[in-house]
């Protein structure tokens, strides 16, 4: 009895229709100033998209799928993640959701992508999977370091003497350094400005591992994500011994929180130690926390943890899909390493 | 409505008071619009879904679990009512 169908997304001629959809349900983000980048701009392929419509035709929901190059341990495979979700408030009755999450399924079906993934920020979005039978594959979850106090002794305390203040933020900077004491490097740590060149590409090449997935980060992607990005700028932070790249951070900043939105290289106790340390001196006197998300079983949760960040929520779970009975399938059902940071999670 | 669709009223309305907060804050009529309202969401289609089908013995397929069955506590009673009749 099936009232409603799926058919797939123009981005010539349905732009329109797709925008407005997601401008309806999404509202938090401006998706026209985004669209020609993120589904007609990425350099891995132009975005899959699905509408959900009513028996008139009219469109009551979408979902996109983003081509992403990944290594699946020394291997390079085309991936997709799910993004741009949305369905109507009317139409959130499960079904319309599940036969767009099915459609999200078809490239990896067809052979097209060797799998797709979808990053649920919260347990509702679970629901087309809980009811397909689908389980996270991993679990991505949110780390903080308190860097000032200001605005949490006001909000709890009410207190507006700068004395408490300026002694919390005294104790936290001392705890900081504290930690920081073995860290003496011989890093060069510098921002990096302008474009991400070949360099970027031979780190994330030298550094593949078996039973690992992440994203490639090679200088075309890097520059797309990071300098191409219409809604946001993002600061980079290099680490260099005798002028070689051997790490890069990637930062975003708010008013008052500093997210690390990707950390990545070789040498990585002391490169994450150089490049957090340099993170938190930058911005101590003007942000109050520095932010991460990381895979549960990511190496960089014990560098954070030895740095003086805390676990706060969970953020996200990745679930994955692959043809099944596939090799691939086999291999993400055996556990494999999700060294999954935002970069991976953010469309 | 007859006595048997009285009483699937019923339990389907204490199992929404019971699950879902926003229903409580609200004189919740048979009518009233589920989905738009926002007392169900995808999660809560979910968990309605599960004890319609434990409660009632009754199987919903995907392509059941759309706004025309759901929508409102009317139409999750006439849709179990019609599932029902199915299978008898």
């Amino acid at each position: 009895m099936t009232t409603i169908f799926v058919r797939p997304v123009d981005l010539e001629s349905d732009s329109q229709e797709l925008l407005s959809i997601l401008q309806t349900n999404l509202p938090d983000l401006p998706h026209a100033r985004r669209f020609d980048w993120l589904y007609r701009g990425n350099p891995d392929g132009p975005a899959w998209s699905w509408f959900i419509c009513e028996p008139s035709g009219r469109a009551v929901g979408v979902a996109s799928l983003f081509p992403r190059s990944m290594w699946v341990g020394d291997k390079r495979e085309m991936c997709g993640q799910v993004g741009d979700f949305a369905v109507a408030a009317s139409h959130r009755s499960l079904g319309p959701a599940l036969l767009l999450q099915r459609a999200t399924f078809s490239p990896v079906e067809r052979g097209e992508l060797a799998f797709c993934y979808d990053c649920p920020p919260h347990q509702a979005g679970m629901s087309t999977f809980r009811r397909l039978g689908m389980r996270p594959n991993c679990r991505i979850d949110r780390y903080a370091l308190p860097m000032r106090v200001d605005v949490r002794v006001r909000k709890n305390m009410g207190v507006t003497s700068p004395i408490p203040v300026a002694l919390g933020n005294l104790l936290l900077r001392l705890g900081r350094r504290w930690r920081n004491k073995g860290g003496t490097s011989s890093l060069e740590v510098g921002e990096h400005v302008g474009h991400f060149g070949e360099e970027f590409s031979q780190l994330d090449v030298s550094l593949q591992r078996a039973n690992v997935i992440r994203g490639r980060r090679t200088g075309t992607v890097l520059n797309w994500r990071y300098r191409e990005d219409p809604l946001q700028r993002y600061e980079v932070l290099t680490a260099r011994r005798k002028g070689e790249l051997t790490a890069f951070i990637v930062l975003k900043t708010t008013n008052q929180v500093v997210t690390i939105v990707d950390l990545f290289g070789t040498g990585l106790p002391e490169s994450a130690y150089s490049l957090l340390a340099s993170v938190s001196e930058r911005y101590e006197r003007s942000h109050q926390t520095l932010e991460a998300h990381l895979a549960a079983e990511s190496e960089l949760v014990g560098y954070f943890s030895n740095m003086g960040f805390r676990l706060r929520s969970e953020a996200a779970r990745v679930v994955a899909y692959a043809k099944p009975k596939s090799e691939m399938s086999a291999l993400l059902q055996g556990s494999p390493i999700w060294a999954f940071n935002q970069a991976e999670i953010r469309v | 409505m007859n006595m048997a669709g009285n009483h699937l009223n019923s339990q389907i309305r204490a199992f929404i008071l019971e699950k879902f907060p926003l229903a409580r804050k609200q004189q919740l009529k048979n009518s009233d619009a589920l989905l738009e309202s926002g007392i169900l969401d995808s999660l809560g289609v979910l968990d309605l879904v599960s004890f319609v089908e434990r409660e009632f013995s009754i199987a919903v397929s995907d392509d059941e679990l759309v706004p025309e069955n759901f929508h409102t506590i009317d139409r999750i009673v006439a849709f179990i009512e019609s599932k029902s009749t199915r299978t008898t």
